[in-house]
């Protein structure tokens, strides 16, 4: 279970040790949880205290530091997040061209509009295990493509 | 198929199903079960769950980019309400012959920034205009409907409910539609349009076609087309001079920074208008955010006693 919400904070780009306090204050809170009734799964309910968390982190409202000042002196862009942030474009780009257009209307209004499988089945003429499939594999399409740009910017701190 | 693309299906089959507003209980116990069995899945689903949250809306930025406005139909929308304007000031003109004096106030007024942090303006109704840097914006109140035209740049707006007389927002090809609200409007380049809503409601039409944006959604207009995006919390903190690029054309950031500099910025070269650029810039320090496009992006940045001009 630890591992699970590690390696999802991981990937999320912070560090192994956000991770581990992530980790562990997500773990508390699932036992709270737990201790009122069951959840239909752990692991599901663990990953989304774990996002929740993050959110905080992110915020900067929880034990892990201070508010974050709304006008800190951050003279972006940083040329080396610049090429990072170009190279991860240019591979999205590239995933574009391998998933067909349809999927990624799917996915896209599944993601983005946050539109339930029945009407994005309902509007674009597909059946709901269609809409289904076509999530899974734009998934799939848009993962490998991710991966292929290797560890070698995987951000980790 | 080989085990990693098992997993990886089986990690996206997942994501889909956890990422449903009800799931059967039956469907969390087999997650609860795949996930624990091996930590390749774990794994798995931590990438796929990353991909889902934050790369699929990626995916949407960059899909939007090849868009370019068809010309002819931002013209076409321009001369019907530049008819629509006429008509209604020749009528305003005929009854101020007829002798009434409180008819001025009906004319359009223009209200218009300089380069810099722009200006409030508080209208007759309550509501307000918040205008940002060298924009402008034409304002007519009529009994009937209030409109205002967004000519140039960015403003954002609070308005004050009034059933009887509507409030609408032209910019450009797209028409804002507003009930009592508050939202946002940005001309950017290639005759494109962004709106953010953070309360109440607005529709958005652009010809014949329309989309009603709820608070916390936004749209961009191209061309004909409305496009959903993502709102991010700097939408909502647009006066602070920050602008986050996320995948936009270099022309859409100098549109930004022309609401700040005293010069004018031209960028003629059009492979160097379509670059897409990825940063978070303080727009409203230009000389500090060229310095760093050229740095950045290896962009030519020549400065002369009137105008800026940018190339590849």
């Amino acid at each position: 279970m630890r591992h699970a919400i590690v390696a999802y904070v991981v990937r999320k780009g912070h560090s192994r040790d956000a991770a581990e306090d992530v980790a562990q204050e997500s773990l508390t809170k699932l036992l709270r949880y737990a201790r009122q009734g069951r959840p239909a799964s752990l692991y599901g309910l663990a990953l989304k205290i774990a996002a929740n968390s993050l959110i905080d982190l992110i915020r900067g409202e929880t034990r892990f530091g201070a508010p974050v000042d709304d006008t800190f002196p951050c003279e972006a862009p940083l040329p080396d997040t610049v090429v990072a942030d170009r190279q991860q474009l240019r591979l999205l780009s590239v995933a574009l061209e391998h998933i067909p257009p349809l999927r990624r209307a799917v996915l896209v209004r599944r993601r983005v509009e946050n539109q339930s499988h029945a009407r994005i089945a309902a509007e674009m003429g597909l059946s709901v295990a269609a809409v289904e499939k076509h999530v899974v594999r734009g998934l799939c399409d848009l993962r490998k493509a991710m991966e292929d740009r290797g560890s070698r910017d995987r951000i980790t701190s | 198929m080989t085990r990693e693309d098992k997993i990886r299906n089986e990690a996206a089959f997942w994501v889909d199903r956890m990422n449903r507003p009800v799931f059967d209980p039956a469907d969390g116990a087999a997650f609860d079960r795949w996930m624990s069995s091996d930590a390749d899945h774990r794994e798995a689903f931590a990438a796929m769950a990353v991909a889902w949250e934050d790369g699929v809306p990626q995916l949407a930025e960059v899909e939007a980019q090849p868009f370019v406005a068809p010309e002819t139909l931002r013209q076409q929308g321009l001369h019907g309400r530049d008819w629509v304007t006429a008509a209604l000031s020749m009528a305003a003109v005929v009854v101020v012959a007829v002798g009434l004096g409180v008819v001025p106030r009906f004319l359009p007024h223009r209200y218009e920034s300089g380069p810099g942090p722009g200006s409030a303006i508080a209208l007759v109704d309550g509501s307000r205009i918040q205008l940002g840097g060298n924009s402008a914006v034409q304002v007519q109140y009529l009994p009937w409907r209030r409109s205002v035209e967004l000519t140039r740049g960015e403003a954002a707006f609070d308005v004050t409910h009034d059933e009887s007389r509507p409030f609408s927002v032209d910019a450009g090809a797209a028409r804002v539609v507003v009930l009592g609200t508050a939202f946002h409007i940005d001309r950017l380049a290639g005759g494109a349009v962004g709106v953010q809503v953070s309360r109440g409601a607005v529709q958005v039409n652009v010809g014949a076609r329309g989309d009603r944006l709820a608070a916390g959604q936004a749209a961009r207009v191209s061309g004909n087309a409305i496009r959903r995006v993502a709102m991010q919390e700097e939408d909502r903190a647009w006066q602070s001079g920050w602008f986050v690029a996320r995948n936009v054309p270099l022309s859409d950031v100098v549109e930004k920074l022309r609401r700040y500099s005293n010069k004018a910025i031209r960028l003629d070269d059009q492979a160097a208008a379509d670059r897409l650029i990825i940063g978070r810039f303080k727009v409203s320090e230009p000389k500090t955010v060229l310095e760093a496009m050229k740095t950045s992006y290896g962009l030519h940045v020549v400065e002369t006693d009137d105008h800026i001009s940018i190339s590849q």
